[in-house]
């Protein structure tokens, strides 16, 4: 591997370890319920509730993942 | 958002990574001297002086609307992030991470690293000064981050500004005088509350830069954060029911005992 290669690597996982953290199943439920809030919003339909609908179904499956390992 | 609830927000937000930071300069400056680990505070410091400089200006000229869906989003992984390790911990299912702990780590590593490859530039021990440098940087990015997101948000980032400096001079405050890990600061239950106050505001801000009306709009914010902290409740209640099922079916199974919730 380059230097370059490693050094973007490196900077990728940093990244990756300060956003993303442990589980992405997190940042996943929270896209989806972005993106789920701009469909609702561009349909002109109430769109508030979609995030933390979606993300507590994230927090769900992670939890429950963790408590089988 | 009031100015107090800005204040009360980021200073617990910041007083936790002030711990952190200041728990890892302990550690390494009480078993390796203080020198290299000092210089490693300064030019931490420094780093995030010339970040923050630079971050600064560029938010304040970012629209609204984006701005509150990108840092949204982030306060709203990284209180996720935050909340599932809580919940995890306070359920018996993940070890407690409290500063004693990080203290022995950090003061083992230490010793077990030496004083190889010393380098004059770094004060005569690179590994002192990297691991001060680290913390302070890291965990002063995240300072640096919910001061600039929550104040540009509020639009009173100098408030916001006040309540990390004001965390910040706390926690070394209470470090010089205790002079040893941070154990005393009950660093659970404050990343317990942190974490239901960032996916607070992080859903809030998140979802309206994504272009949802919140009803009430900012007087939801009442709504929201007590909603997400009996979830949040209720997500430790089942999750102990759980592990107790578990440690019932399998006997032989560990069984900590449950801490990190405020009572």
């Amino acid at each position: 591997m380059t230097a370059v290669a490693k050094l973007a690597r490196s900077f990728f996982a940093f990244w990756w370890d300060f956003i993303i953290g442990d589980d992405v199943t997190l940042a996943v439920g929270v896209a989806a319920g972005l993106a789920l809030v701009a469909v609702l919003h561009a349909a002109a339909l109430p769109a508030w509730w979609a995030l933390p609908v979606l993300w507590i179904l994230a927090l769900i499956w992670s939890l429950n993942r963790a408590s089988r390992h | 958002m009031t100015g107090w609830v800005l204040f009360l927000a980021a200073f617990l937000a910041c007083a936790v990574e002030a711990v952190e930071a200041t728990t890892v300069v302990l550690a390494v400056g009480v078993t390796r001297g203080w020198g290299s680990p000092l210089r490693g505070l300064a030019a931490g410091i420094a780093v995030l002086a010339a970040i923050v400089a630079a971050l600064g200006p560029a938010i304040a000229s970012i629209p609204m609307g984006p701005l509150r869906l990108i840092v949204g989003a982030l306060l709203l992984v990284f209180g996720l992030g935050w909340l599932r390790k809580a919940i995890l911990r306070a359920s018996g299912y993940k070890a407690l991470h409290d500063e004693e702990l990080l203290y022995a780590k950090e003061v083992e590593a230490a010793r077990k690293a030496g004083n190889a490859g010393r380098r004059p530039l770094m004060g005569g021990d690179p590994y002192a000064f990297t691991l001060a440098f680290k913390a302070v940087v890291l965990e002063g990015l995240e300072v640096a981050f919910i001061v600039v997101t929550f104040g540009a948000n509020a639009r009173n980032v100098p408030l916001a500004a006040l309540a990390a400096a004001a965390a910040t001079v706390i926690t070394v405050a209470v470090a010089l005088v205790v002079k040893g890990p941070l154990s005393r600061v009950p660093e659970n239950s404050i990343k317990f509350a942190v974490g239901i106050l960032l996916a607070s505001f992080g859903t809030f801000w998140a979802a309206e830069g994504a272009g949802a009306d919140w009803p009430g709009a900012d007087a939801s914010l009442l709504a929201i954060i007590p909603a997400i902290a009996i979830i949040s409740f209720a997500g430790v209640a089942a999750m102990r029911r759980k592990r107790q099922w578990q440690v019932t079916a399998v006997p032989a199974a560990p069984s900590p005992t449950p801490e990190g919730v405020p009572s």
